[in-house]
């Protein structure tokens, strides 16, 4: 029952953005949609989305190949340097951009630059994860059959990877779709900005909430596009019996001073300037005076809010994340399924949703603190309950059985045994929410309280009339926050390679 | 400790019906092995006795409450049923005395000492501050059993407790399991799909087959005399020959004449059931003339399998049957040998 409450509230952004929409009448739907601006706006959208996500592609793929199945120096360190730019906000990258070279950045050049250098990992990461499982032997066969190595690894290595190559690939098309800081500090006019623009210009709300839904459609299709196209794909299974470490192609000095170059200068442009350039601006504001009370009062109230926004999603989190992990029936499935709604739906357009229903149904709460988080916390819903699913499914539920067996009620069980055993996991998630909230900007640009500033919308302010020295500190503090879960993660993912590689699973 | 009586039990998920019309009694005190092969259902009853399935039908009561029936369907929480699983499934967040004590009330006056006192049933009393993963295998199935013994349950349920373990392992454990539930006077109900363990551990045996009991005695009379070929043949090793009815109690078989125990044999052609112990090889000229084709070593014995020629057939001819008998101490050498049956055998139509 509770589950059921959860998924409904996770549905009442689409559902006020039909209600919305639909009270626009027909007519007015299709003279916004068929607009040339609106065919205009889909065009830009697409081809910056199609670029990123080629470009990202590219590079993270090669980056991949580079750092597990080669030999090039330094592997360790390179893979923890390519993983870090997940941990600069788009937006803060784009900041340190437009704060150097101005107007030559903004437009398409600088979004592809841009957004590429900060989700490349998206696609990187995952490839890097299939590559080391791959079986060996499949190589060997294809190598005993007169392929060459490079052959060998596009024809049979890379096969065997496509579906998490894919899946990342995904992942960077929703993000480019989907984000609005970036896009909007270099100036580019694709759905989230226009839907921000619009929403603040016009008096008139209808076209703001029409383009959101248009959105929305556009990201279902690509997410529906690529789960039909991976089809088979999919079924390929790596065997269970892999218990010999990936091949890697042994490099000349040659070689090694090409990859080499090539990490150096992916991790100069991803990782590099942003932080050059963000020192500059630090060191520039220092001498100008940047007002430290500002800066902790705007820290301290991210973090309240954050923080919030965290236990409320966990909160939200545990019943659905619970039943999913127990069971499987259709309802709990639907349940679930309607529980990542705010993952399908980029953070303007649920923040606008959030808006009409706020003014709506809740006059009171509109700008408001509990609005604010319950946005957060249907946003960053999806991450919560998968960390809760994931956590409870490591335990065996027939401990719970158990405990029953011993005099326990259910609810007694889930107090003493099934929650305890997932804490751990469950408070690692809630963290990682907290820190994805630190950072969110368009639902806090709409839905802040009149007065209340965080780090992401200070950065914000500053920016938009180039007072890039009272940015910086901003920007670094963001930055500062977000290095420690990226940490974590690329640590995680280089403590389990060498278990993988030795351990039979 | 109460009397555990099942009537009429059925199961079914979706279309696989895994119990149909289950009946057991266990007697107060006793243990009783529920024998079957993977897939008889034994599993599924032991969890629907425990509460964590819902059966479609049936009756099940514990002395004198009726845990489950038309209209009652007790939760597990309130049946005061010990479930000891397959791999001791021990809480990993709690030391040895906190899942021992789980089933106690937190602020009982006692709990201490009982903790204490079923530990020093299962023989553990010196590592209550262990955590499980510092135990080893036979370790945690022991405390499995002294956490489900703590709350003095009316019934100890036992899931394949031994079959994650070790050979040498299995047997020690096995006995002082048996020793521990004798102690406190347990009514436990053990399932398992090894024959030699219900046998030798059991009060009594209850074999399952295709979601039914289809016999229920002591292990002698289980072994001995089979129900069926079907059990005959799960119950240890058999050999079956064609048998023609010559007297009231008498058959005559390849290995000739036999005597039939129990009930009197109706018909005048059958099969009889013997055990492969019952075969001793003899001389040739003292018994039937046989042709040793293969012989298993096992260590402890041997297996011998024959081939006999009835009188006034050749060698190779259809009406010879294989069977096989056990040896202890040296093989024969030659491959003529003959055999003579002692002790009774079982008739089926």
């Amino acid at each position: 029952m509770l589950a059921v409450a959860v998924a409904l509230v996770a549905l009442v952004p689409v559902a006020y953005l039909l209600l919305r929409t639909g009270e626009a009448g027909v007519e007015r739907v299709v003279e916004i949609v068929w607009r040339e601006r609106t065919a205009a706006l889909v065009l830009r959208s697409l081809a910056l989305t199609a670029s990123v996500t080629a470009a990202c592609l590219v590079v993270g793929v090669t980056s991949a190949a580079l750092l597990t199945r080669t030999t090039v120096r330094h592997r360790r360190f390179w893979t923890v340097v390519a993983t870090l730019p997940l941990a600069v906000p788009s937006y803060v990258a784009a900041y340190a951009w437009v704060s150097t070279f101005g107007s030559e950045v903004t437009g398409y050049g600088g979004s592809v630059l841009v957004l590429t250098a900060c989700t490349y990992p998206l696609v990187m990461l995952p490839t890097m994860a299939a590559l080391q499982r791959t079986d060996p032997s499949l190589e060997e066969v294809a190598r005993s059959h007169g392929r060459s190595p490079l052959r060998t690894f596009v024809t049979v290595t890379l096969r065997q990877a496509r579906p998490a190559v894919a899946a990342g690939s995904l992942l960077v098309a929703l993000y480019t779709l989907s984000d609005f800081g970036a896009v909007s500090i270099l100036r580019y006019d694709v759905f989230t900005r226009v839907i921000y623009t619009s929403y603040r210009a016009a008096f008139d709300r209808t076209p703001a909430a029409v383009l959101s839904l248009l959105l929305v459609v556009i990201t279902v299709a690509i997410t529906v596009a690529e789960s039909r196209s991976r089809g088979r794909a999919e079924q390929v299974r790596v065997g269970a019996g892999v218990s010999r470490p990936p091949l890697r192609a042994s490099l000349g000095r040659r070689g090694q001073a090409l990859a080499t170059t090539w990490l150096v200068v992916v991790a100069a442009v991803a990782v590099g300037f942003p932080v050059a350039s963000l020192s500059f601006w630090l060191l520039r504001g220092r001498s100008a005076g940047a007002g430290l009370d500002r800066l902790f009062g705007a820290a301290s109230a991210t973090l309240g809010v954050s923080l919030l926004a965290a236990l409320v999603a966990v909160a939200m989190a545990l019943p659905v994340g619970i039943l999913a992990a127990r069971h499987r029936t259709r309802l709990v499935r639907l349940t679930e399924h309607a529980s990542y709604a705010g993952h399908a739906l980029p953070g303007i357009v649920v923040a606008l949703a959030m808006v009409f229903f706020g003014v709506r149904v809740v006059p009171g709460l509109y700008q408001q603190v509990p609005l604010l988080v319950l946005t957060y916390a249907i946003l960053f819903l999806p991450a919560a309950v998968g960390v809760v699913r994931a956590s409870v499914a490591l335990s065996s539920p027939h401990g719970e059985e158990i405990a029953r067996s011993l005099g326990h009620t259910s609810w007694g069980v889930l107090r003493r045994v099934t929650v305890p055993l997932a804490a751990p996991g469950i408070g690692a998630g809630a963290a990682l929410v907290m820190l994805t909230c630190m950072k969110e900007l368009p639902a806090t640009l709409l839905l802040r309280p009149t007065g209340m500033d965080t780090l992401a919308t200070r950065l914000w302010t500053h920016t938009s009339v180039d007072e890039y020295a009272a940015a910086a500190p901003y920007a670094a503090a963001l930055v500062l926050l977000a290095v420690v879960p990226t940490l974590f993660m690329s640590r995680e993912h280089l403590s389990r390679t060498p278990t993988t590689a030795l351990e039979p699973s | 400790m109460s009397t555990l009586t099942i009537t009429g039990l059925r199961k079914s998920f979706g279309e696989t019906t895994v119990l149909s019309g289950v009946a057991l009694e266990v007697a107060q005190g006793s243990l009783t092995a529920v024998l079957g092969p993977s897939g008889c259902g034994k599993t599924t009853l032991l969890r629907t006795v425990a509460g964590f399935e819902r059966p479609d039908a049936g009756v099940v009561r514990l002395g004198d409450v009726e845990v489950v029936g038309p209209r009652t369907w007790l939760p597990p929480e309130r049946r005061k049923v010990g479930v000891v699983p397959q791999e001791g499934t021990l809480f990993p967040h709690l030391d040895v005395a906190q899942n021992v004590g789980f089933g106690l009330p937190r602020r009982s006056p006692g709990r201490r000492e009982r903790i204490m006192q079923v530990l020093d049933v299962v023989g553990l009393a010196d590592l209550a501050g262990r955590r499980p993963h510092e135990l080893s295998g036979g370790q945690q199935q022991r405390v499995a059993l002294a956490r489900a013994l703590a709350p003095e349950p009316e019934v100890v349920l036992l899931d394949e407790p031994f079959s994650a373990l070790d050979a040498g392992l299995r047997v020690a454990l096995r006995e002082d399991v048996r020793a521990a539930l004798q102690q406190v006077g347990a009514t436990a109900v053990l399932v398992t799909h090894d024959q030699e363990e219900a046998l030798s551990i059991a009060d009594e045996v209850a074999v399952m087959r295709a979601g039914v009991v289809v016999q229920h005695g002591r292990p002698q009379d289980v072994y001995l005399r089979p129900a069926d070929l079907g059990v005959a043949r799960f119950v240890g090793e058999a050999v079956v020959l064609e048998a023609r009815r010559s007297d009231t109690n008498r058959v005559t078989t390849m290995l000739g004449p036999l005597h039939v125990l129990g009930p009197t044999p109706t018909g005048e052609t059958g099969r009889v059931v013997l055990r492969p112990e019952q075969i001793h090889l003899v001389p040739p000229g003292e018994g039937t003339a046989a042709v040793v084709e293969r012989t298993v070593f096992h260590g402890h014995d041997s297996t011998v399998h024959l081939r006999v020629h009835p009188a006034g057939t050749r060698p190779g001819s259809p009406a010879s049957a294989p069977i096989i008998c056990r040896v202890q101490g040296s093989v024969p050498e030659h491959t003529e040998v003959a055999v003579r049956v002692e002790g009774p055998v079982v008739w089926f139509a």
